[in-house]
């Protein structure tokens, strides 16, 4: 049976009229068609057995109950679980704990051009910026198992390095400096990918202030083979030039509208022979669009990322995408956001967290048409504000702030 | 929002937001009553929707741990079955994707035997039912993921058009036109398996 031939409008109110979802006047004109129509008589009474055949079939009942089994299986939720921090908190939060795992050493960029590298930063810096909101890395130089992928789920993040910064204070109270960081990282915006990651008491230095993204966008390539390089790359294919210390290892264009706030530290990880380590925290600031273009081409059987995790600020929905296939429609309009599509890989690993997995996602991602209409609106808006023609002029857009991590690949 | 009428109401005293806000609030044995307020609901309709008892158990399970998870994101604004029902449904649909081709006939096979019925009637009168369960929920497979979805959604879920829309992100247009699709691609398949059924000289 072909779509074509029964896709008439007038034949789907009488799939509404069956379950009661017409209008007045809709309803009427339909009961009207039904009294001198025998086809559309013959269609209800289909429409309404195929209902009813679905409504009649039994339900199933599990037996047993699961909240043990949920229970344990879910982190130790902190006392304060909602902190009143906003999503700079929030982010502070998370990326503290990406970066614990991830082992980086960040520089400060751009604006702190002056100032030495964190990573050999005097403790007396660490002191003086005590009583700044903080952005907090670790620098752990060890245990490639502190990689994302927890081998064992048995031990919550929370558990470990506790979901507020008591208890991280508590697990390492060697890195008093971090006290200061009491003011902020407050959220527990723990990370499904994080569970289970034994982090072995590293160093934290504070080297910054953490301004608050838009979205959150966590990217694994699928080995080793790909890194920091082939992230640069993706940035520049889509006109992000980074700005950064020239004398970074990591492919730096210059200086363009686009920044980038935070470098890793090579230095730390070329005394490893395998890079198992590799990774990149990155702040662009671009369009919506653009960044929508780039999410969206790192999709795709072929690309080199693995999984791509998209999160909106304070934990929301990032609604951003959805998921296009017009060869088969069963698997477009799937927003792809926190709330979509899982990270659980084959060997079950990582089930609870969210994200697209890209190696096996063949579908085409867009934008949402909501997303969309809001950013036709806000063209339109600075437009009008900025009282320019409404054509082949460069319009300012407006852009999105988006804190780009870069997860070493696992093998 | 889903229905929730639908359900009878649980004898705890606290409702869904209340006890959402209480395991937030750190008492983990709150989320244990959304747990056992919801597994059964949400199982039956993950069973329909992959026509697996093992997979739905396991979805069901791994829908709790991350709305757990994830409890802090959880928006007042939504139902918590709603939100919950969304997060089971991505899963089901990445896990979907990552085994394809599903097997249909095996899934059925699978569960034969296990189809819950109804207590007092006859032997034949169940073994009927359970035959004719087992064909629809064969047929119910055969259908494309997004029409299967919408037709759980409205005739397990008893959503309405608005509901359904906002679960599936999609004007109430096109869900309507989707559940017409849905129900005339269902109806075909039944034909399909009611044929195969009598062709295999059952």
């Amino acid at each position: 049976m072909s779509d074509a031939s029964f896709h008439d409008t007038d034949d789907e109110l009488l799939s509404a009229y069956v379950d009661g979802e017409l209008t007045d006047a809709e309803r009427a004109a339909v009961e009207q068609r039904l009294r001198d129509d025998p086809r559309a008589q013959a269609l209800v009474a289909e429409l309404r057995a195929v209902s009813e055949t679905l409504q009649a079939l039994p339900k199933f009942e599990l037996g047993t109950s699961l909240r043990e089994a949920v229970l344990r299986q879910s982190p130790i939720r902190a006392e304060r679980a909602h902190a009143e921090g906003g999503g700079t908190r929030r982010w502070a939060w998370a990326v503290l704990a990406v970066a614990a795992a991830l082992m980086l050493t960040v520089y400060l960029p751009e604006a702190n051009r002056d100032e030495q590298p964190l990573a050999q930063a005097p403790q007396k810096k660490l002191e003086a910026r005590q009583n700044e909101p903080q952005l907090i890395v670790a620098n752990e130089k060890a245990t490639p198992e502190l990689s994302l992928r927890a081998k064992s789920p048995a031990a919550p993040l929370s558990e470990t390095i506790g979901g507020t910064v008591e208890n991280i204070v508590e697990l390492k109270p060697e890195t008093d400096n971090i006290a200061s960081a009491d003011s902020f990282v407050t959220g527990t915006a723990i990370d499904g990918t994080l569970r289970g990651a034994p982090i072995q008491t590293p160093q934290i230095q504070p080297i910054g202030e953490l301004p608050a993204e838009d979205y959150l966008v966590h990217l694994t390539p699928v080995d080793r083979s790909v890194g920091t390089t082939e992230f640069d790359q993706l940035l520049a294919s889509h006109g992000i030039a980074l700005r950064g210390d020239s004398s970074n290892s990591s492919n730096r264009g210059a200086g363009e509208r686009r920044t980038d706030l935070f470098a890793v530290d090579k230095e730390a990880e070329e005394t490893k022979a395998d890079k198992p380590t590799e990774g990149e925290l990155v702040i662009v600031e671009a369009p919506l669009e653009q960044i929508q273009q780039l999410v969206a081409s790192c999709s795709g059987a072929n690309s080199p990322w693995k999984s791509l995790r998209l999160v909106g600020q304070d934990g929301a929905d990032a609604r951003l995408l959805e998921t296009k296939a017009d060869d088969s429609p069963a698997e477009a309009g799937i927003a792809v956001a926190m709330e979509s599509l899982s990270l659980s890989d084959d060997e079950g690993q990582e089930s609870h967290g969210w994200a697209l997995h890209l190696g096996r996602n063949r579908v085409a991602l867009g934008l949402l048409p909501e997303v969309e209409a809001v950013q036709r609106e806000l063209a339109g808006n600075e437009r009008q504000s900025a009282g320019e023609p409404s054509d082949n002029k460069q319009q300012p857009k407006a852009t999105i702030r988006v804190l780009f991590i870069l997860h070493p690949a696992e093998h | 929002m889903l229905v929730s009428d639908e359900f009878p109401a649980d004898e705890s005293p606290m409702d869904d937001a209340q006890l959402v806000q209480a395991t937030l609030g750190g008492e983990r044995q709150a989320f244990g009553v959304l747990v056992e307020r919801y597994q059964d609901r949400l199982f039956n309709t993950l069973v329909r929707l992959t026509g697996s008892r093992h997979d739905a158990s396991d979805l069901v399970q791994d829908a709790f741990v991350q709305a757990m998870v994830k409890l802090d994101t959880f928006r007042g604004d939504a139902r918590f079955y709603t939100w919950l029902y969304r997060i089971a449904m991505n899963l089901s649909f990445s896990q979907h994707r990552k085994r394809r081709p599903v097997a249909s006939v095996d899934v059925a096979k699978e569960q034969a035997g296990e189809e819950p019925m109804d207590q007092g009637q006859g032997p034949e009168e169940d073994l009927l039912q359970t035959e004719r369960a087992q064909m629809v929920q064969q047929a119910l497979l055969r259908v494309g993921d997004e029409h299967r979805q919408i037709l759980v959604l409205r005739e397990m879920e008893g959503c309405s058009y608005d509901q359904i829309g906002e679960i599936l992100s999609v004007p109430v247009g096109t869900v309507r036109s989707r559940l017409f699709r849905a129900r005339l691609q269902l109806k075909e398949q039944l034909q399909i398996v009611l044929q195969d059924e009598l062709d295999q000289g059952k």
